[in-house]
């Protein structure tokens, strides 16, 4: 009798062992599933980056202090070589604003720019033609995608965003380079789930 | 702690704040040294407020800084936020002589269109450095 009740314990415990693993399994792979399925990159960016390549050099902390001090400094990733070239050779004449710099540190910031730029990231460059040489991430079509559910009231018609080129605004992480769209709370209308 | 260490002490945190507040000043005072040697001078605080405070096509030194330059300043088009502009708020303004000049050389551009005389950065500095 004592045997058979061992048995039956032994068998129990086994079934619910496995019922849980299954469970859990299934859970994990579900969680995973609902990432692949929103617009293509998220699942690689909701990963905790632990590389973000040169991103304390030298040249990186002069980027980030001097075109820091006005605005975010915007990850150079997200514009090609050909229009950071563009962008640094006419500092006279920034969005509107003088933003010169000494010849040498124009140069340092320049190639700084150059090496980390989306030439390295070719899917920012989705739907451009080769020879755009676009000044503004915003009108990026990877960006327009990326923003094209958020109606305009919650950014250039919300006083306490004003404009999409106000990153911070919302992506409460963009001074880290993060930008996934779990962390964005917009001012005024609270965290965005699509 | 007895009353004598105590005094000691206050006395000594007293000096080394006098000794950092007149090294703060001791920037600007470099720096306006520099502009008087290059010819220009005598500085004078009241133009230098009139100067910041001049309306050219509806640019100002103000519509980033603000009127009271104690005070913090907003960046017109990008809204980051600007330190105070005086020694007496902010210590770290004009001990560093390159900045000083990127700066001027930026904004007196973008506010005035053109860049600014040593004569009018000295009445600037000289304003913003009162005690």
């Amino acid at each position: 009798m004592s045997k058979l009740n061992a048995l039956r314990f032994a068998t129990g415990t086994l079934l619910l062992g496995s019922a849980l693993t299954l469970g859990i399994y299934g859970l994990s792979t579900l969680n995973n599933q609902s990432f692949a399925d929103d617009d293509d990159d998220e699942q690689s960016e909701y990963r905790p980056r632990s590389e973000q390549p040169g991103t304390d050099t030298a040249a990186a902390l002069q980027y980030k202090q001097e075109c820091g001090s006005c605005h975010l400094p915007y990850p150079a990733k997200l514009l090609p070589a050909r229009s950071w070239q563009t962008m640094m050779a006419s500092l006279d004449n920034h969005f509107g604003d003088d933003a010169s710099l000494s010849a040498a540190t124009q140069a340092e910031i320049l190639a700084y720019l150059s090496a980390h730029s989306a030439s390295n990231h070719t899917r920012y460059l989705k739907g451009l033609a080769y020879n755009d040489t676009p000044q503004r991430i915003t009108e990026l079509p990877y960006f327009k995608r990326k923003h094209r559910e958020v109606p305009e009231r919650m950014v250039t018609g919300n006083p306490q965003v004003g404009s999409f080129s106000q990153c911070d605004s919302c992506h409460k992480d963009a001074a880290q380079g993060k930008f996934n769209e779990h962390t964005v709370v917009i001012p005024g209308f609270g965290r965005w789930d699509d | 702690m007895n009353n004598l260490t105590r005094r000691a002490l206050s006395a000594a945190l007293f000096t080394l704040s006098l000794l950092a507040t007149s090294l703060s000043y001791a920037g600007a005072s470099v720096q306006l040294q520099a502009l008087q040697a290059g010819g220009a001078g005598p500085f004078s605080a009241a133009a230098g407020e009139a100067l910041w405070l001049q309306d050219n096509n509806g640019r100002s030194c103000a519509s980033c800084h603000g009127r009271d330059p104690a005070q913090p300043g907003k960046h017109q088009k990008t809204g980051k936020p600007i330190e105070p502009m005086t020694v007496h708020a902010n210590p770290e303004r004009f001990t560093d002589a390159a900045k000083t000049e990127k700066w001027f050389l930026r904004n007196c551009r973008w506010t005035l269109g053109r860049e600014c005389s040593a004569q009018e950065k000295g009445d600037v500095i000289t304003w913003l450095s009162q005690p």
